[in-house]
């Protein structure tokens, strides 16, 4: 197990390359996705304390005799610093100071009654005396509300009573269609890198039907498609069609069309599959997913 | 210290991969063409970032000698090795260890002496615009995380951190999430730094 201070020590060129750690990080580094996260988080947070100035002389010296080195770094740091700056001067958020500053909140009411001056006592009385007119008041319409809302209440038990008797007849239809199909929504055209994850949609039932919605970007080029006309859209897996279909409709959209394709479950394979989607004479779009078996 | 590593030239090497080799080499990647180039970039993107975690200020370049040598090994002995990355592992690795030793820069007399912190550091009009249309991406409570996140220092960096963890649902979570998200907007202040100055 590789804990974040062994990986600020090699992201800090403080292990024996040589070493059997060593070996360990780099073939996780490259083999193992969520393990680099780790190692960008670690990155990052070495990076936050340089520009806060929090690190220690020796960390400091490691910092710009290795860490820095490499030119990507110092864009990354550049940038860190940007934002840094950036959110330093923005003013903080309503809620994150009244959580910070509790003294901030308001004072009870008590006090503020406590520090106002005395009333002469003839105002005292008649304010007393309208008060209880008022309060009698109130409590009468108090009553009145009381019953208008129990007569409220009846009608809408009767509603709820209603309204679940006619969930009981829809609700099974209502399941039958929700298992049988499953949604996808596809936007970035080709593999995603580095950090992002491919859409992955779970087959839970092989008679039932994918729909896929492609986002498809404005194209002024025209090299991958024209605003209007049909695709042929292609599943592949592994590098055969697997699923095809011709002449498939998109929608106009602001900024692009939307492409809407059902596809049966049972054609689904397992694993990595690609969408390619193409108008004739143009250059294919492909969109990659995963398919996963939930049955 | 740091400028005059970085304007070392690269260690001169030999490319001796003919186009026939490289050719071979995206086959075994995978014999769809497209499937093949989309590997390959994906690998080289891996090592680069393995080269610069390593703190080499020629990761590039050293990421083609290791992609050349991994195409000669599979071009001779393509089916030794079923899966390309941990061959590329292999050879980063041996790649890296003879680097370290053959280029050894002249040890100068200060070279123990740290660069200058620079902590007021000026930006660019274009910088400061870029990361406000950038944040302003952003989906609002992206924004409202690495706004919270970055926002303290010290004790009440540690509090407010705190806080987050509990309603982002912990706190590696909240740094994983706010990674990325620096990630994404490095990315974005980047290419629209670069497109400014092309226009």
């Amino acid at each position: 197990m590789i804990n974040d201070l062994q990986i600020r020590e090699y992201l800090l060129g403080r292990l024996d390359d040589d070493s059997e750690l060593v070996e360990q990080i780099d073939e996780r580094i490259l083999t193992d996705a969520q393990f680099s996260v780790i190692v960008d988080v670690v990155e990052d947070e070495i990076m936050e304390e340089y520009i806060e100035g929090s690190l220690c002389s020796d960390e400091l010296q490691s910092v710009e005799s290795h860490f820095l080195r490499p030119p990507e770094r110092q864009r990354k740091l550049r940038n860190a610093r940007l934002l840094s700056r950036h959110l330093a001067t923005a003013s903080p958020s309503r809620e994150s100071v009244e959580r910070f500053e509790p003294s901030r909140r308001f004072a009870p009411a008590w006090i503020l009654v406590w520090k106002r001056p005395h009333f002469r006592t003839y105002a005292e009385i008649a304010a007393a005396a309208v008060f209880a007119v008022v309060i009698a008041f109130l409590i009468y319409q108090r009553r009145e509300l009381g019953m208008t809302l129990e007569r409220t209440n009846w009608q809408m038990a009767q509603e709820r009573q209603k309204e679940i008797a006619s969930n009981q007849q829809v609700q099974p239809r209502l399941q039958i269609l929700a298992s049988s199909t499953t949604e996808l929504h596809l936007f970035d055209a080709g593999l995603t890198r580095g950090n992002g994850q491919l859409p992955t949609v779970n087959v839970t039932n092989t008679s039932g039907t994918l729909h896929i919605e492609v986002a498809i970007l404005s194209d002024p080029t025209g090299k991958f498609h024209s605003p209007t006309g049909e695709y042929q859209v292609q599943l592949k897996h592994l590098g055969q069609t697997v699923w095809s279909r011709d002449a498939v409709d998109s929608l106009s959209v602001p900024g692009g069309a939307v492409l809407s394709i059902d596809l049966p479950q049972e054609t689904l394979p397992i694993g990595i599959c690609e969408l390619v989607v193409k108008q004739p004479g143009k250059t294919a779009l492909s969109y990659s997913f995963i398919v996963s078996d939930a049955r | 210290m740091l400028a005059s590593m970085d304007l070392q030239p690269a260690p001169e090497r030999k490319r001796n991969l003919t186009p026939e080799a490289f050719a071979s080499f995206l086959t075994w990647l995978s014999p769809n063409q497209g499937q093949a180039a989309r590997e390959y970039l994906d690998i080289r993107q891996t090592l680069v970032k393995y080269f610069v975690r390593k703190g080499c200020a020629h990761a590039e370049d050293l990421t083609d000698r290791t992609l050349d040598r991994v195409a000669l090994i599979a071009q001779h002995e393509p089916g030794k090795y079923p899966k390309p990355m941990p061959l590329c592992c292999g050879v980063a690795r041996r790649v890296w260890l003879e680097y370290l030793r053959e280029a050894t820069p002249e040890v100068l007399e200060d070279d123990n002496i740290p660069a200058p912190v620079q902590h007021e550091v000026d930006f660019t009009e274009q910088e400061v615009s870029c990361l406000g249309s950038c944040l302003g991406r952003l989906s609002p409570r992206d924004r409202e995380l690495i706004t919270q996140y970055h926002q303290f220092q010290g004790r009440q960096k540690i509090e407010s951190r705190k806080q987050l963890a509990q309603l982002y649902g912990g706190l590696n979570k909240v740094r994983i999430t706010t990674c990325r998200i620096r990630a994404r907007l490095h990315d974005c202040v980047s290419g629209c730094v670069q497109r400014s100055a092309l226009n």
